[in-house]
């Protein structure tokens, strides 16, 4: 994968899980609202049924008392009213404490069972100042009895001919009451039920601390809370929410309550019913819930993840295919350009594969041998070279190609006819644009014609070198006379004076043998004289050999040593020892050192006899060339002569045809030297040239390749 | 006694036998400057010079022979009968000429002739 794809499946993933955190949050979010609504909902109901219920309960016993404020014995206060009061007490004792006549001043003027004292003035309680400066049903906050139970007084007013006569009171256990009407409400863990009366003061709650209490100083400082009350104390009903501290393992941490609140309306006063359930209520049973949730979004997310990997893949193999597809598109045509290109292009054009065999091979290649391309694929093209160039043409191509070099050989091919063609062919390594390599192109051309031409040259070339050589034999035909006659001499004397010292008795074995011997050297001798003529005369081919040229400037020693005897000439040289052997052909290089000693002979016919000599030096050059120089004490060369001495027919000789330069420089530069020539200093004539260790790549691998095969 | 002076050690080895089997006392010397040397202390009746000499040429080796020696007889013997050359050897002194390979009979009576002759005067 590229870091771009990657970048791209990362930022996918992460929306994924975006998503999926939004889908949960979202949903868990909406449960949690419809909990919370059911929630308040739920407590509303509770509030409405308690908030009835309480009603319901004091309606009850106010239509009861009205009943029997409607009495005048009740009114009066008299025995059998007091009576009807203990008759009431005792029908309803089970839910009433005591039955209180109270009068028109708020003084107790009966009660039973007797709680309070008859004559207490009560009306500085707060519910019976209300009865009475209002004349109406009042029910009380609730108040500890003196025995310690919480109770409610209820109080219905007495009226005779519409004058208040006080009032009939009932005191009501509101332990039983909230026990049957609001300890009952536990929504969940922590939901409970509160009421205040229209004073805002505390009348029920779990927490028994806080009852009696006004109800802003239990809030304090929550202004949430506060907001609520402040609603309850306008007789409102509703639902909200608070925040409050709440303790969880020590430590204190915001929590919310929702609440539900409801009026109690008794009467001409309310109180005010509060439910109210925290908020982890809700969450503990969205537990569950959320838990299911999460295994749902995170089985989504994995889908997700799932077909959001397995889509990547699939746009990536999809796209990678569109690409390959375009590059194989662009491939096709460049290789069909390329085909055009090669198959009208005026050459013949090969391609190989990394295994050495060929994969291509254009019209120009096929015309040439009328062969198919089938039949040339692999190494079919191999049955058209020449059989004497098969196995070079081979060695070059495998040498080169195992090397990854470049190579240049000429070999001959067979044409269509039959008939054999000489091409040049050129092959250069191919490598693709990330530089692998793919295996070998070459061109070839046809070079018959040149080759044809090159041939004949050579053979003129070797033709002439020839009379060159015979020519200067014979130049040297007294000297080498002398040379072949010594010996001749010497065998001829040895003979005639052994028959001599027979004739005369006068020999010896031992004097015979030494005359033998002496015979023996001189035919062999003869004999090797005329060796070294026959090799100069003798029309041979050039040849190409490893040589010193060390030994081939000391073979011409020994041939003009005679010459230079006659002609009073010293010879001397100075040969480097260890000299590198060269590529070449020695008759050849013999006649060169032939032709510029014997020229420096020539040279210095009117040098006196003891200043008359001819150096001839070798030296390594150090540049991978051999440089070899002939230098003679004549009368040196005239400058303007210099530039055209090495031209054919120019001599300064009155015999000779004036070839002889012109063929040495010819020989000199297939040897892939060059010759110079200059006038020494100290006089004479300097003669030098150079004859190079390796001859171009191709020719030297060919060569080595010749002795390789020997 | 004959002096014999050729720098070709085989020619001058042969050329000797053929003089010691004719009967000569021959004194050889493959080098014409010990030769010159040998001629200035002693009495050279007669010398069979080679005259394709290398260091000094026979001619040269004629001239100074008969500067120091007139008397001495010459018997020149050369590898190639070079006209100019028997002509200037004639020039300068009274010489036999021979030609190798060499005639052993003319050229053994030339030697006798020759010492004969040197001895005669």
């Amino acid at each position: 994968l590229k870091p771009r794809h990657k970048t791209a499946f990362i930022v996918l993933a992460l929306a994924i899980a975006g998503g999926c955190v939004f889908l949960f949050n979202s949903f868990y979010r909406d449960a949690k609202n419809v909990a919370i609504a059911k929630l308040n909902q739920q407590q509303l109901i509770h509030a409405r049924e308690v908030a009835l219920g309480i009603e319901d309960f004091f309606g009850t016993w106010i239509r009861s008392l009205n009943s029997l404020s409607q009495m005048d014995e009740i009114i009066d206060g008299d025995a059998v009213g007091k009576r009807y009061q203990r008759l009431y007490y005792e029908a309803h004792r089970e839910q009433i404490m005591a039955i209180t006549r109270v009068d028109e001043r708020g003084v107790i003027v009966d009660s039973y069972p007797a709680r309070d004292e008859v004559g207490n003035d009560l009306s500085q309680q707060k519910h019976i100042r209300e009865l009475l400066r209002d004349h109406r049903a009042v029910v009380s906050n609730v108040f500890k009895t003196i025995d310690g139970v919480e109770a409610v007084a209820l109080h219905v007013p007495l009226f005779r001919d519409g004058e208040f006569k006080g009032s009939i009171g009932l005191l009501i256990n509101f332990e039983d009451l909230a026990r049957r009407y609001l300890d009952p409400i536990r929504i969940s863990q922590t939901g409970y039920a509160w009421v205040i009366d229209h004073d805002g003061t505390v009348l029920y709650t779990p927490n028994q601390a806080y009852i009696g209490k006004a109800v802003f100083g239990v809030i304090k400082g929550n202004d949430a809370l506060d907001a609520i009350v402040k609603d309850m104390l306008d007789g409102h009903e509703g639902v909200a929410r608070y925040g409050y501290d709440r303790l969880v393992d020590r430590n204190v941490g915001p929590a919310t309550k929702y609440v539900a609140y409801m009026p109690v309306r008794l009467g001409p006063t309310f109180w005010s019913i509060c439910i109210a359930s925290a908020e982890q209520d809700v969450f503990a049973d969205l537990i569950t819930f959320r838990n299911k949730l999460a295994v749902v979004i995170g089985g989504l997310f994995v889908c997700g993840m799932v077909f959001a990997t397995l889509g990547a893949k699939a746009w990536l193999i999809v796209t990678e295919e569109e690409k390959r597809r375009l590059a194989e598109k662009n491939l096709r045509e460049s290789e069909a350009r390329f085909r055009t290109v090669a198959d009208t292009a005026p050459v013949m054009i090969w391609m190989s594969d990394t295994d050495k065999l060929c994969c291509f091979f254009n019209q120009g290649w096929l015309q040439f041998t009328g062969r198919t391309l089938d039949q040339e694929l692999g190494n079919g093209w191999a049955e058209g070279v020449h059989e004497e160039d098969v196995e070079r043409h081979r060695k070059v191509y495998t040498t080169s190609f195992d090397a990854r070099e470049t190579f240049t050989m000429e070999y001959r091919l067979r044409r269509k006819d039959g008939s054999y063609g000489w091409v040049l062919d050129t092959g250069t390594p191919r490598f693709s644009t990330d530089n692998v390599f793919l295996g070998y192109i070459g061109s070839c051309i046809d070079i018959s014609d040149r080759k044809a031409s090159e041939l004949e040259a050579q053979r003129h070339r070797a033709e002439l070198a020839h009379l060159s050589r015979v020519t200067l034999m014979g130049e040297m035909s007294a000297s080498l006379a002398h040379e072949l006659n010594q010996p001749l001499t010497g065998i001829v004397s040895n003979s005639a004076a052994g028959r001599r010292l027979i004739d005369s008795a006068r020999a010896t074995l031992p004097g015979l043998r030494e005359l033998l011997t002496d015979i023996n050297a001189d035919g062999l001798r003869a004999s090797e004289v005329l060796r070294g003529i026959r090799s100069m005369v003798k029309k041979g081919e050039p040849t190409r050999t490893q040589i010193n040229v060390n030994d081939v400037v000391t073979s011409v020693v020994k041939i003009v040593h005679a010459d230079a005897v006659l002609r009073a000439c010293q010879l001397q040289i100075s040969l480097e020892p260890d000299l590198p052997r060269i590529n070449g052909d020695p008759v050849q290089l013999q006649q060169v050192l032939l032709n510029l000693v014997l020229n420096g002979f020539d040279a210095m016919s009117n040098t006196p006899v003891d200043l008359r000599k001819v150096t001839i030096a070798t030296e390594s050059n150090g540049d991978s060339t051999i440089r070899v120089s002939v230098r003679d004490h004549g009368s040196g060369i005239p400058e303007p002569l210099r530039e055209r001495l090495f031209a054919p027919f120019f001599t300064t000789k009155t015999e000779g045809l004036g070839m002889g330069l012109a063929i040495v420089r010819s020989i000199i530069e297939s040897h892939g030297g060059m010759i110079e020539a200059e006038n020494a200093a100290g006089g004479g004539a300097l003669f030098h040239f150079t004859l190079a260790l390796h001859a171009p790549v191709s020719e030297t691998r060919m060569e080595r390749d010749a002795l390789a095969s020997r | 006694m004959v002096c014999l002076v050729d720098d070709d050690p085989s020619v001058l080895r042969s050329t000797e036998r053929l003089l010691d089997s004719d009967g000569f006392l021959v004194r050889a010397f493959s080098k014409p400057e010990e030769f010159l040397v040998y001629a200035t202390s002693h009495h050279v009746p007669i010398v069979v010079l080679d005259i394709w000499m290398e260091h000094i040429t026979g001619l040269e080796v004629l001239a100074r022979l008969c500067a120091l020696s007139p008397r001495t007889r010459v018997i020149v013997i050369t590898g190639h009968d070079d006209l100019a050359a028997r002509v200037t050897a004639m020039q300068v002194g009274p010489v036999a000429f021979f030609t190798k390979p060499l005639n052993e009979d003319e050229f053994l009576t030339a030697v006798h002739d020759g010492l004969r002759l040197a001895k005669g005067l």
